[in-house]
């Protein structure tokens, strides 16, 4: 109550103080008017204050909101890829105790089990080795060496469980890669206490990968001192020699030479005018140029036969071999209608059209069918031998029979005239070793197959097709050796397919 | 079947058990290599990639793919190969999921997918006329296709 009596007081003052401050009645009216004024801006300014503060407090909330999403999803994203590093170092662990221990194992019960603990850990680590955010050129090294010794133990394991000696070569290899994967698990072992600590900021080292900055050495700051522990360690790997051994990821294969082609060397106009006669359709009248030119173990003229306009006629883009004039690959593009013929009709057009460029000996296989288009993959038969290797693609449209697509890749990498060897086992005695699971649909046949080894990289083998469970098999077995080669599962599209 | 082959197999059973766990992970391992999974999702990469390259420029994307997969230096499957950090613009900007594969980058993967190559093994690919590292014109250019160098 008093304090209430005080403010009326006060105002009572004031009014009095103004009041003989202006000394007239106007000026006392026009005072109270400003007076009235003021009092309304400042209550404007006040509101508009008010507003601002609470804008400012909006966006204050709003901006922790956003920067606490984005840094609890830094964070998710940065534990994902502390996971990979973790795993990473774990596995390269684990494929040194595994090779150590298949270098000490005696018996091929354990030394067949260390080595596939190799294959899986290696497997591992280069799966997690390549989710981590830096640059590929940065792993490339280590990434390759990864999936070669897992690669090289899973050949060795195999060796091994099919009761052959390891070579002294294999021991070699092993103890080497051994020491090698030591060297790694070391250089990743440098960065761990980096990664335990947490300091690493996985976000940021993606950032620096993507501006793809060469890291200094030495480096002090988190995301360069990532890229540099790990060219460190990618360094390391780089004294490892080129392995050559049996396996899929080996360098051998990289490394192979087309055996195919042959013969003088040919010019431009010459490709030009190859081209033109291959196609499965009158290009005389089509306009040929070079369009580039491919350089690789195949080095190739790559033709460009352009329709003339409203003849209706498709384009096409062949390759010819500059040593030879070989066709490797025919693409014709065009769209394609709805299908109007089966798969036998598209493999006699195919064949057909084989025969007419002079591919003679060639046999169908299988044919599938892939939305309007049929692929059909023709071997080389030699003396009856299926050779798998000198294989040749034909696509062809569906709904006329057109030949869309020709592709000889594998036949000029590997056509030669074979010698074949008499089977020193025959059909009914390799029939014997198949699994009982297996039920044999079809008479067998002899078949040349790649495999993966340094030496020999085909197998002369018995083929048997037959089924198990519902599922088509081929199986093959060396009419050599008696040894079963090769387990292959026929993967049958939803759409139509052919075995021939 | 003569008597050496008899025994042969005698000693092969000693070690099936072995022998069968190692042909199993055979079978599994070839498996693993181009299934539907891998072909949408090459289309998909296709697709985000390659649109408005020509038909075999397509092909040759989705080829670099796949001997991405087969060499030793890359991850050794189809998704490992797409979503490698920074491998690809398009799936770093999520542009990979923001539309459906045409079906000519449908066509594209599957010609790659039957082992089609327009690149004849190369592993890099990128447009000369957007900024690229400088690290990738040492590798050996192999072929140009439309507005792409592809490069070994």
């Amino acid at each position: 109550m008093s304090y209430m009596a005080d403010e009326v007081s006060n105002v009572g003052d004031n009014v009095g103080a103004v009041g003989e401050g202006g000394g007239e009645g106007t000026g006392e009216d026009l005072s109270e008017t400003g007076r009235g004024t003021d009092r309304m801006g400042r209550t404007g300014a006040n509101w508009s204050a008010a507003l601002l503060v609470i804008l400012l407090i909006a966006s204050a909330v709003f901006g922790f909101a956003q920067w606490s999403a984005r840094r609890r999803l830094e964070v998710a994203v940065g534990n994902q890829y502390f996971n990979s590093f973790f795993d990473l170092l774990g596995n390269v662990d684990n494929v040194r105790v595994a090779l150590s221990k298949s270098l000490v194992s005696g018996s091929p019960r354990l030394r067949v089990g260390a080595l596939s603990d190799v294959w899986r850990e290696a497997s591992n680590a280069q799966a997690n080795l390549n989710s981590l955010p830096v640059t590929h050129k940065v792993l490339a090294r280590t990434s390759a060496f990864l999936t070669q010794v897992g690669d090289f133990a899973f050949v060795t394991a195999r060796k091994v469980a099919n009761q052959q000696m390891m070579s002294d070569d294999d021991w070699d290899r092993l103890v080497k890669m051994k020491e090698q994967s030591e060297d790694l698990a070391q250089g990743l072992a440098g960065m761990e206490a980096e990664a335990s600590s947490g300091r690493i900021n996985w976000v940021r080292v993606a950032e620096q990968a993507k501006k793809e900055v060469p890291a200094k050495p030495g480096s002090k700051s988190t995301p360069e001192a990532v890229t540099d522990g790990f060219t460190k360690v990618d360094e390391s790997v780089q004294h490892f020699p080129t392995l050559i051994y049996d396996g899929p990821f080996s360098d051998h294969i990289e490394k192979r030479e087309p055996v195919g082609v042959t013969g003088a060397a040919i010019d431009a106009t010459q490709a030009i005018e190859i081209a033109r006669k291959f196609v499965p359709f009158d290009a005389s009248a089509h306009t040929g140029r070079i369009q580039g030119e491919v350089d690789s173990k195949m080095p190739a003229y790559r033709v460009s036969l352009d329709a003339p306009r409203k003849s209706g006629k498709p384009d096409a883009v062949v390759d010819v071999t500059k040593v030879g004039g070989h066709v490797v690959l025919i693409n014709i593009s065009r769209d394609i209608d709805p299908k109007k013929i089966d798969l036998e009709a598209a493999v006699t057009r195919a064949s057909d059209f084989l025969s007419s460029v002079g591919m003679t000996s060639m046999k169908p296989t299988f044919a599938s069918e892939v939305g309007d288009v049929a692929v059909i993959p023709f071997v080389f038969v030699q003396n009856g031998a299926y050779v798998y290797p000198d294989m040749v693609k034909v696509k062809v449209a569906l709904d006329n029979g057109d030949i869309l697509s020709y592709d000889a890749l594998g036949f000029l990498t590997s056509h030669h005239t074979r010698k074949l060897p008499k089977p020193s086992i025959e059909a009914d005695e390799a029939k014997e070793l198949l699994s009982p699971a297996l039920t044999v649909s079809a008479p067998p046949r002899l078949a040349v197959i790649p495999v993966e080894t340094v030496a020999t990289p085909e197998a002369f083998c018995w083929e048997f097709r037959g089924t198990s469970f519902g599922e088509d098999f081929f199986v093959y077995i060396n009419a050599v050796s008696g040894e079963e080669e090769k387990v292959l599962q026929l993967i049958k599209t939803s759409e139509g397919s052919l075995t021939m | 079947m003569s008597s050496a082959m008899k025994r042969k197999l005698m000693a092969g059973s000693a070690v099936l058990i072995v022998a069968t766990a190692v042909a199993v992970a055979l079978v599994m391992r070839s498996d693993a290599q181009g299934r539907a999974g891998d072909s949408n999702l090459l289309a998909r990469l296709v697709s985000a990639e390659a649109e408005g390259e020509p038909y075999q420029g397509m092909v040759a994307v989705a080829a670099v793919m796949l001997n991405r997969v087969k060499d030793s230096k890359f991850p050794n499957t189809m998704s490992g190969v797409v979503f490698q950090p920074g491998a690809f613009e398009s799936v770093s900007n999520g542009l990979i999921w923001q539309r459906s594969p045409s079906s000519q980058a449908v066509s594209a993967a599957r010609d790659a997918l039957n082992g089609y190559d327009p690149t004849y093994g190369c592993l890099f690919f990128w447009n000369p006329s957007k900024p690229v590292s400088g690290w990738i014109w040492s590798r050996s250019v192999a072929v140009h296709i439309g507005n792409h160098v592809f490069a070994r």
